[in-house]
């Protein structure tokens, strides 16, 4: 067996995850050593109890799992294995290592800034529109995008980066095969399909359980440079990426909200904790390319000035806010009658920006 | 000894004749009932025979034989207690022949008999009419009905020996005729529900209005509390009046339905607004002897489905055919019975099951929001052409006085209806949201400009072909209301603010 077969058969063991493995190449020292070792040597040693023994030693008699690697290239997919010659080094400073990971597609470039954008799954309107944004403005320059592909902003941010031209990266916390959540199918032949790549260190078909999302997050951090968390309630899986991104020594950015908002309490205890407050993407740039020796760099989506607005529109438009409005407040504000604000909402709804959410209820933004 | 008088059954919604003969003759003293008769009309020998008793009069000790004819149809309702009565008291000589013959007769009779009223005299005398039978004598509570029929005489009676020296002294009195025209008039002009009673809610009126322009049917979406029923029961105030035949053609449904208020037909458009837990056959009609559900009853009026999405969804799939063919076909073992069904559907409903949706206090994901809206998806959906929000009111708006009433939105529906009128002459249909495709491509003429600003709404909003052309159909009906012979920029800019954000 070669040294990714053994790593292959060690990470595809039933029930046998992150932790484990890591007391075992603690004791051991490699994947070979565990192979070789009695079901009596691995409990003596401490690392696993007499289940897990079992398991392991199962396992070492049925083929299948070396089948299954033979699949993985057929189907586009790379195992990357701790020490292996494509193993990045972002990963292997981390004290928690994954020993082992899939990858399909492109691994992000290491000689090329990668900022990490995280969020809340059901975000506002403005954490909408600053997403696309600060994704936009950052893809454009040729910084990478990291992000994990939920619902929300993490979505957002990726299709936003493809659709400024940019790579983008996604980690899953599922197997790599099981494409979580569902409507993001689209997003992720879209990632594929522009240079970017799928990232998971969960065994082919693993389900995206729970315990599973924390695991994935300190790769997201990982990966990046900076992370900028856009939107996060106050107990939000954001924060978890955020605190990882810390341990790790990464900088922080969080987008400012209003104090009353709750899908902004997160981010504003982060920016109280001393996380970077988010204020234009000039700033991130320049941290971004430290080093790199640019300094001139491509605003033109942040500065992008919408659509030329004329008569009604722009009073109308100046009543929108990111938050839904009903069409009766717009048009009280606006100072016009309600059949002429509809209209009005109409015609900016066409020009791409303000968005029905429901009837009746409009919002800047697409 | 033998007579025949005439009476009338009900079948469906319609009447149809019965020809009610008696004889009496030698043998064992008997009463025989024949004729395809149900219970109810079986048990009408004990109330006969106790009635007649009652009054006066004892049967002779013969062999008495009734007939009702034609005998293949089968015989229901409690209206054949009074025919029966006179059959045999004409064969036995009581009333004389020349008073009843040629007469119809309809009536329930109480055991000392009184003559009580019963369903379906509407529909019995038009059918009167039309078979040539000049007299009807009906219980006096019903003979309002008959007496708006033209070119026939109606005796109202309450009670057996009253009918008897009346038919043979020939004193019975007339119900005087009425005029249906004016009792229609009347009813309009004092039509007490007014959209001036409504205040905000702007868009929701003149959605309200555009739809019932074009009779296209209706969705109502908003928060609870926000005037939703309040808008739709003040629909029938901008229909237009009812004619004489519509008012004969929905009091006759009533009338069979035994709906009909006291002393009055329906002389204003009909609003139905079934609770959400009704079932099928009650929704569409049915049941073994067919009978008119909701939306017959609804016919030429409002169907007014509220909380839509709580309704059964294979209850709400029932409309589906009624509204494409104005009319429900209801197919039975031995007979099909047609209802007409020509009603504009206005349905309402929240935003997403905790009715907040996009509002901060909304406890919804997105994905319960999306399926809460499914539940109506599909071919009803399909024939909805205009939606609209409605909204709580500010605290600012309930001191406003000055808001659209019904008499505005009538006028301009008045000429958006005769434009209609005249431009399908001939084609029979009457309304904009009627036309079909081709008549869409002729009637909805566009400019360049105009044509671009449409599609690139249709690739804005991912449309389907339907939702283009319901744009279309919405966008004349508003040019209409204006009285403008071209579709303007403006027309579809507000056509297109009445989409329904989740057709697909």
């Amino acid at each position: 067996m070669t040294q990714e077969e053994y790593w292959f058969w060690l990470c595809n063991i039933n029930d046998i995850y992150q932790d484990t493995i890591d007391r075992l190449i603690r004791e051991f020292g490699g994947p070979e050593m565990v192979f070789r070792a009695s079901a009596d040597q691995l409990i003596r040693s401490g690392a696993v109890g007499p289940r897990r023994a079992r398991l392991i030693a199962d396992s070492k008699s049925s083929t299948r799992s070396l089948r299954k690697l033979e699949k993985l290239a057929g189907n586009g997919i790379r195992f990357i294995y701790y020490k292996g010659p494509d193993y990045p080094e972002k990963f292997a400073l981390l004290e928690d290592r994954p020993y082992a990971f899939y990858v399909k597609g492109t691994m992000p470039d290491p000689k090329m800034p990668s900022v990490g954008i995280v969020g809340s799954r059901v975000c506002s309107g403005y954490g909408k529109e600053m997403t696309m944004k600060f994704s936009q403005c950052l893809a454009s320059n040729g910084v990478q995008i990291i992000s994990g592909m939920a619902l929300g902003v993490d979505a957002i941010a990726s299709r936003s980066a493809i659709e400024a031209g940019g790579k983008t990266f996604v980690v899953l916390g599922s197997g790599l095969d099981v494409i979580y959540p569902r409507q993001n199918i689209d997003l992720y032949y879209q990632i594929l399909l522009n240079q970017g790549g799928i990232i998971s260190e969960f065994p082919m078909g693993d389900p995206p359980l729970p315990w599973h999302f924390p695991h994935r997050n300190r790769l997201i951090s990982a990966l990046s440079d900076q992370l900028l968390v856009i939107e996060a309630r106050r107990s939000s899986g954001s924060l978890s990426t955020a605190s990882c991104a810390l341990n790790q020594g990464k900088d922080v950015y969080a987008l400012p909200g209003r104090i009353t908002d709750p899908m902004s309490e997160g981010c504003n205890r982060l920016i109280a904790d001393g996380a970077g407050v988010l204020l234009d993407p000039q700033m991130l740039l320049e941290e971004c390319f430290r080093g790199r020796g640019r300094t001139d760099f491509e605003q033109k989506d942040w500065d992008a000035a919408g659509p030329e607005l004329t008569g009604d529109q722009k009073g109308v438009y100046e009543a929108l806010d990111y938050q839904p409005k009903m069409l009766d407040r717009i048009a009280a504000e606006s100072a016009l009658s309600c059949e002429r604000t509809a209209k009005v909402l109409t015609e900016l709804e066409l020009l791409g920006v303000c968005s029905e959410i429901s009837k009746d209820y409009y919002r800047k933004g697409t | 000894m033998f007579s025949r008088v005439f009476s009338a059954g009900i079948s469906g919604i319609d009447a149809c004749l019965v020809c009610v003969e008696a004889d009496i003759s030698g043998g064992l003293p008997q009463f025989h009932m024949v004729g395809l008769l149900s219970s109810e009309v079986k048990e009408a020998k004990e109330r006969v025979i106790r009635a007649l008793s009652n009054s006066g009069i004892e049967l002779p000790a013969r062999k008495i034989t009734v007939n009702l004819s034609p005998a293949g149809i089968r015989k229901q309702g409690s209206g054949f207690d009074l025919p029966i009565a006179v059959s045999i008291l004409t064969a036995m000589g009581i009333i004389r022949e020349e008073a009843a013959a040629g007469r119809l007769f309809v009536g329930e009779m109480s055991l000392d008999g009184q003559i009580n009223k019963v369903n379906g005299i509407l529909p019995i005398a038009m059918k009167a009419k039309e078979e040539g039978i000049h007299s009807l004598i009906v219980p006096k509570e019903n003979a309002f009905e008959g007496a708006v029929i033209d070119g026939i005489r109606i005796f109202g009676v309450s009670g057996l020996g009253e009918l008897i020296r009346g038919l043979n002294e020939g004193t019975l009195t007339e119900t005087e005729h009425i005029s249906l025209e004016q009792e229609l008039a009347a009813a309009y002009e004092a039509g007490n529900l007014d959209f001036l009673d409504i205040k905000g809610q702007e868009k929701a009126k003149r959605a309200t209005e555009v739809a019932v322009a074009g009779f296209h049917n209706l969705l109502y979406i908003g928060p609870p509390g926000s005037g939703k029923s309040m808008l739709s029961k003040r629909i029938p105030s901008i229909l237009n009046r009812l004619d004489v035949e519509e008012c004969l053609e929905i009091s006759k449904i009533y009338s069979v339905m035994g709906l009909l208020e006291k002393d009055t037909l329906v002389l204003g458009r009909p609003f139905r607004s079934p609770h959400h837990s009704i079932t099928a056959t009650a929704l569409i009609g049915g049941n073994g002897n067919p009978r008119p559900g909701e939306i017959t009853l609804a016919h030429k009026g409002v169907l007014f489905l509220d909380e839509a999405a709580e309704f059964k969804k294979d209850v709400i799939e029932m409309l589906r055919q009624p509204l494409e063919d104005k009319q429900i076909v209801i197919s039975r073992l031995n007979r099909n019975v047609v209802f007409p069904a020509d009603f504009m559907l206005v349905m309402a409903m929240n935003p997403c099951p905790c009715g907040y949706f996009p509002d901060k206090r909304c406890s919804c994901t997105m994905s319960e929001v999306n399926r809460y809206h499914n539940r109506i998806r599909g071919p009803v959906l399909d024939r909805i052409d205009v939606c609209t929000g409605t909204s709580r009111l500010a605290p600012e708006e309930l001191e406003q006085r000055d808001g659209t009433g019904s008499v505005q939105m009538r006028e301009r529906i008045d000429l958006a209806r005769k434009i209609q009128e005249e431009r399908f002459a001939g084609y029979g249909i009457r309304f904009n949201s009627q036309m079909s495709r081709s008549q869409i491509e002729q009637y909805c003429p566009l400019e360049e400009g105009d044509r671009k600003l449409l599609d690139k709404a249709y690739a804005r909003y991912h449309m389907t072909a339907r939702g283009y052309y319901k744009v279309l159909k919405v966008a004349r009906t508003i040019a209409d209301l204006e009285g403008s012979q071209m579709i303007r920029r403006e027309h579809i800019l507000e056509a297109i603010g009445y989409r329904n954000l989740h057709e697909i």
